[in-house]
């Protein structure tokens, strides 16, 4: 166990030789990197079999990194099950779309450079989960930031792509300016960075409630920006600029998972200020809903998806809202496997139309790739919340959270948000895979296994992860697990079976709309065409934002830019010089060659000079 | 031997620019080997003072001094502190780099490295002696070669709506370096007189009591003439346009270890004066903060990739200057790690604007584009310089402004708040910058760029170097820094 630091470890010494050295390597050392993941999974496995021997949360490594008077900052590593559970995801997901990258990326140029990003953003991730306290943990946090722009950045010469990367870069600076502050106000009311240190003086009531809420809600806006919730959610969708395995794993396992871990991490915090958990409650019910009602009628493959994890994100938030930690990871985990089956099937549909991402020029691809159409069908089923998939056993539990946890109308809204869901996936899903082949179609063929292996793998997990729910023999469950024993799983029949319903609905919706044509699309958006409008037009935030920007932040730049220059520099400045210029024009005729005008300015100025020695100088004395 | 450490670093690089005024005008290989040797001696000296320095004993250390005129007092008298040491070690790592940056100087060279060396060696000067008559001796030695090398190896720039010569950078700054230093050497001179007028010694004087009413009545003569060169708000434009005049090692001296004169101006005045010294500090902490904002957003609208950096080390000073004026010993150790973590990231930004300005004979932003097709290893680089100072973890920055934040936390809540947003909106500037000049298409008229030449690419490539390991590896720096600053503080707040 007390190897875990090692899993970062190794995958940032890859970074670093493959970015420096691959293109001297065998396969532009990619396979360094993929030894490197493969190694902190191996070290997940070694890690989780010690825990469950020990049962105890450990420190596995501590040293100090820097210290100057009171503040002491280490590179330390805590193991303990929500770290050790999110070392697992990340790892396992990142190792699988690492190999389909193999195929997928095969030819490209800056082969080795995208490895060499992978195992910067992994390595990233791994620190920030692993971290014991703030500061590393601001550092990981940042540097998975970082990673995040390489690689959506990936392609730069497109503009999108450079456009994508910077969108994404500063929206979630934007939530960390948040989070540093909050960190930095922590320290200020406990004097540690360390976070059993933090929790522990927040749990014995040393931090003034009011501090404690708005530190609270500011390192809530770190998670906000990680994880794309309302209003920072925009550079998700974007992200999608970069290759399909990067959104993958953006996805599934390490930018957007980050917030929702840092809540996890940091909820102490938040049972200890009940007001920033109901602002994350409802900062998650909003984001579910926009992210849902927006993924329902985008029309390109992988925007949907996206929409669909920021709904998804936005619902964690609100199971964490709700209280339950439990909930909120199971479903992270659920939705890992899902998320990043998701992206790597859209990858490879992509692969076989020639990057076409447009679902309107789909249909019928069930016929022409077999493995990819029953993986994706496994995933969109399992999201949609389709029994008995991983997908339904982590929504029933938020679910269930959401019901004890907060008032009437927060459950109402989700079990709304879950029909959408089921709406959502059933029209990507009929849309794409079945229904008539359409003519873009017909060429089309299944991908290489190096890409499908990692498919069928991933679909394995996504309909089976969920049972570890369930409390069988000796295993505990994955509540208790999590919880320590504190919090197990429960079921609520009714419920169940309303949200079980709820999705079939949604399903059986999306079949008649989308194959059966019972309801015209054209009707329904003649209907609500102004419903319709908003929802593609997304809201119009990027709108709002781009008018901020150009309106405001801009405008105040090229402000204070001419201010600088005008004011400060062509009057302040140069207008001294001109002012002194002149003046010495003016008083030259003061040098009039008359002795008796000099006479004169001597007696006045040593009259100035005794008065400046008698009253002046005795008072600064 | 360690006695004559620091009389051998002033004295090389004094002694070498003398003698290179003997040498052949014409010989350029030689001139510029000569000159890389001056400064890779210079460069070597200063890193083995780093490590020798015992931080554990604390202190000035290396200390070594004559007597020059004893009627007034005056003594050449050296000795470095766990302050001063990193600016030595600062100084060294931008020398010969800049020597390394102007391999290729046409224009004659022989009088270039003259200047520069003449330069460098009132810097370090500066930064060594113990005697306020030679501080302000070597300060004005350093001025007059730097208004030389912008006069005349300089660029006139024509910015359409206004028109920046190089005559006016130099005159600019020139006269605003003699304006802070006049007030200076009035405050030095007061200083002197009230201390009993038979010493200039750092040592004497911070011993010597000054009157509350003496010391808040000429502190600000320091605070504001060394504010200017450290770039305080409203006396920072000379700055940015002595930038866009200047050649790029001279930018690289200017903003990496000039301004950063300045700031270490302050820090010993203070130690001077210390109770006028606290009574000024909320305002040098509020102008500090304009110097943040103020940069950062006329960084943002800039047009010139010498505009946006020079702006840049504007906005990064007022960290330095906040970092001081919190009088906490995070707060101040951390303006004190930024000195130096700006002082190499900047030359690291000028010396690859510098390459590309070379290469592309613009720095225009709205007409470069794509350049990261082409030139590889200056858009990395570049990368590397911008996300300091964006202040990403795992470089210099990040640990200085995380240092400075503390301390602002602990005093100034509210201000560090707005030094945080100050961070977010470097990013905003220099991510949008990347993507302007670097990313997206390349234009046709770049197809055929040159990158950086091997030279340039070991003096960046050796900012860069340091930038990574003071980010990843700040204990060893942040304890020789602590070694000076507590003191420091105990005479401060003690007294």
């Amino acid at each position: 166990m007390e190897l875990a630091w090692l899993a970062p470890a190794l995958n940032f010494a890859a970074f670093g030789v493959v970015s420096l050295f691959g293109k001297y390597l065998p396969g532009k050392g990619s396979f360094l990197s993929i030894l490197a993941i493969f190694g902190g999974f191996i070290l997940f496995g070694v890690v989780l079999a010690d825990y469950l021997g020990q049962k105890e949360d450990t420190l596995s490594f501590s040293r100090t990194w820097v210290e100057l008077g009171v503040a002491r900052i280490t590179w330390g590593m805590i193991i303990d099950p929500l770290s050790v559970i999110m070392l697992g995801i990340v790892s396992f997901v990142a190792l699988l779309v690492q190999v389909y990258s193999l195929g997928y990326m095969a030819g490209q140029e800056r082969f080795g450079w995208y490895f060499a990003a992978h195992s910067l953003f992994v390595a990233a991730m791994l620190t920030l989960v692993l971290a014991d306290n703030l500061i590393l943990l601001y550092i990981a946090w940042e540097l998975v930031g970082l990673g995040s722009y390489l690689l959506i950045g990936f392609w730069y010469e497109r503009p999108s792509a450079a456009e994508a990367a910077k969108k994404a870069f500063v929206t979630t600076r934007i939530g960390d300016v948040g989070l540093l502050i909050g960190i930095l106000m922590l320290f200020k009311a406990t004097g540690t960075f360390e976070m059993a240190g933090v929790f522990a003086a927040v749990e014995a009531g040393h931090v003034a409630p009011g501090a404690l809420t708005w530190a609270t809600i500011l390192i809530f806006a770190g998670a906000m920006g990680k994880s794309a919730q309302f209003p920072l959610h925009v550079w998700l969708p974007d992200a999608m600029e970069g290759p399909t395995p990067v959104s993958a794993l953006i996805h599934a396992a390490t930018m957007v998972a980050a917030g929702v871990f840092l809540v996890a991490r940091a909820f102490p915090l938040f049972e200890a200020a009940p007001d920033a958990r109901m602002v994350v409650a409802v900062i998650g019910l909003i984001t579910a809903g926009m992210g849902a009602t927006m993924a329902l009628v985008m029309t390109d493959l992988k925007r949907v998806l996206a929409y669909s994890t920021v709904s998804h994100l936005g619902f964690m938030m609100l199971a964490l809202g709700a209280g339950s930690v439990p909930a909120a990871i199971f479903h992270l985990l659920a939705h890992a496997f899902s998320k990043a089956l998701l992206f790597l099937g859209a990858g490879s549909v992509m692969h076989a139309m020639h990057d076409e991402t447009d679902i309107r020029k789909m249909g019928g691809l069930r016929k022409k790739m077999p493995i990819t159409a029953l993986t994706f069908t496994i995933g969109a089923l399992s999201l949609a919340g389709i029994p008995p998939l991983s997908g339904f056993f982590s929504k029933d539990e938020m679910l269930l959270a959401v019901f004890d946890g907060l008032s009437p109308a927060f459950l109402v809204l989700a079990l709304v948000i879950v029909l959408f869901s089921a709406l959502y996936m059933a029209r990507l899903l009929f849309t794409v895979f079945y229904g008539a082949s359409s003519p873009e179609a017909e060429h089309a063929h299944e991908s290489p296994s190096v890409m499908t292996l990692p498919l069928i793998i991933l679909a394995a997990g996504a309909a089976v992860v969920g049972f570890l729910a369930l409390e069988v023999g000796g295993y505990e469950g994955f509540g208790n697990f999590i919880t320590s024993g504190h919090h197990g799983f429960e079921v609520n029949l009714l419920l169940t079976v309303a949200a079980v319903v709820l999705a079939l609905v949604g399903f059986g919706l999306g079949y008649a709309i989308y194959v059966r044509k019972a309801l015209s699309t054209q009707a329904l958006m003649g209907q609500f065409g102004w419903v319709h409008k908003l929802l593609v037009n997304k809201y119009y935030m990027d709108h709002a934002y781009q008018w901020a920007i150009d309106r405001i932040v801009l405008v105040f730049a090229s402000f204070i830019g001419a201010f600088d220059r005008i004011v400060v520099n062509d009057m302040g400045v140069n207008g001294t010089a001109e002012t002194v210029k002149r003046s010495g024009f003016r008083i030259r005729y003061l040098e009039s060659g008359m002795v008796y005008n000099y006479a004169l300015a001597m007696a006045l100025g040593a009259a100035a000079v005794a008065l400046f020695w008698w009253l002046v100088i005795p008072r600064i004395g | 031997m360690n006695d004559w450490l620091l009389f051998l670093l002033v004295a090389v690089p004094l002694v070498g620019g003398i003698a290179l005024m003997f040498f052949p005008s014409r010989n350029y290989p030689l001139i510029r080997g000569y000159s890389a040797a001056v400064a890779g001696v210079s460069a070597l000296l200063s890193v083995s003072i780093f490590f020798a320095y015992d931080y554990t004993a604390a202190g000035f250390q290396f200390t070594n001094s004559f007597q020059w005129l004893p009627v007034l007092g005056i003594q050449y008298s050296l000795g470095v502190d766990g302050i001063s040491v990193l600016m030595v070690l600062l100084t060294g790592i931008v020398f010969i780099t800049g020597v390394l940056i102007s391999w290729n100087i046409e224009h004659r060279p022989k009088d270039f490295f003259v200047h520069y060396l003449l330069l460098v060696a009132g810097v370090y000067g500066v930064f060594v002696s113990q005697d306020l008559f030679f501080f302000f001796f070597f300060y004005e030695l350093a001025v007059v070669p730097m208004y030389l090398l912008i006069a005349v190896w300089g660029s006139s720039t024509d910015f359409k709506t206004f028109l920046r010569t190089k005559e006016y950078g130099a005159l600019k700054l020139m006269l605003y370096l003699v304006a802070g230093s006049l007030l200076v050497w009035v405050g030095i001179l007061a200083v002197y007189v009230a201390g009993q007028g038979d010493s200039f010694a750092f040592s004497d004087l911070v011993s010597r009591e000054f009157t509350p009413g003496f010391q808040r009545f000429f502190f600000p003569f320091f605070m504001v003439g060394f504010g200017v060169l450290a770039g305080l708000w409203p006396f920072h434009t000379w700055s940015p346009d002595g930038h866009v005049a200047a050649p790029t090692a001279v930018s690289m001296v200017h903003a990496g270890v000039l301004m950063k004169l300045g700031a270490y101006g302050i820090l010993r005045s203070m130690e001077l004066l210390p109770e006028g010294a606290r009574d000024w500090m909320p305002a040098l902490i509020g102008l500090g903060t304009v110097n943040v904002i103020y940069g950062a957003a006329s960084a943002m609208s800039q047009k010139d990739l010498k505009y946006v950096v020079g702006y840049s080390s504007v906005s990064h000073m007022g960290y330095v200057l906040m970092g001081i004026a919190t009088l906490d010993a995070l707060g101040v150790g951390g303006a004190v790690l930024q000195m130096f973590s700006h002082g190499v990231m900047t030359a690291l930004f000028f010396a690859v604007v510098g390459v590309i300005y070379h290469n592309a004979h613009t720095r225009d932003i709205d007409v470069l584009q794509g350049l990261a097709k082409r030139v590889s290893v200056t858009t990395a680089l570049f990368v590397i310089a911008g996300l300091t100072s964006l202040g990403l973890p795992g470089l210099s920055g990040f640990v200085a402004e995380l240092l400075v934040f503390i301390g602002l936390f602990r005093t100034y809540p509210i201000l560090g708040a707005i030094g945080v947003i100050g961070a977010a909106i470097t990013a905003v500037y220099i991510l949008r910058l990347l993507a302007k000049v670097f990313f997206g298409p390349i234009s046709e008229r770049w197809q055929h760029l040159h990158d950086a030449s091997p030279v340039e690419s070991v003096a960046a490539g050796a900012l860069a170097t340091v930038l990574i390991a003071v980010g990843m590896l700040p204990s060893y720096f942040v304890r020789v820094i602590n070694s000076g600053v507590l003191p420091f503080l105990e005479r401060l707040t003690g007294a």
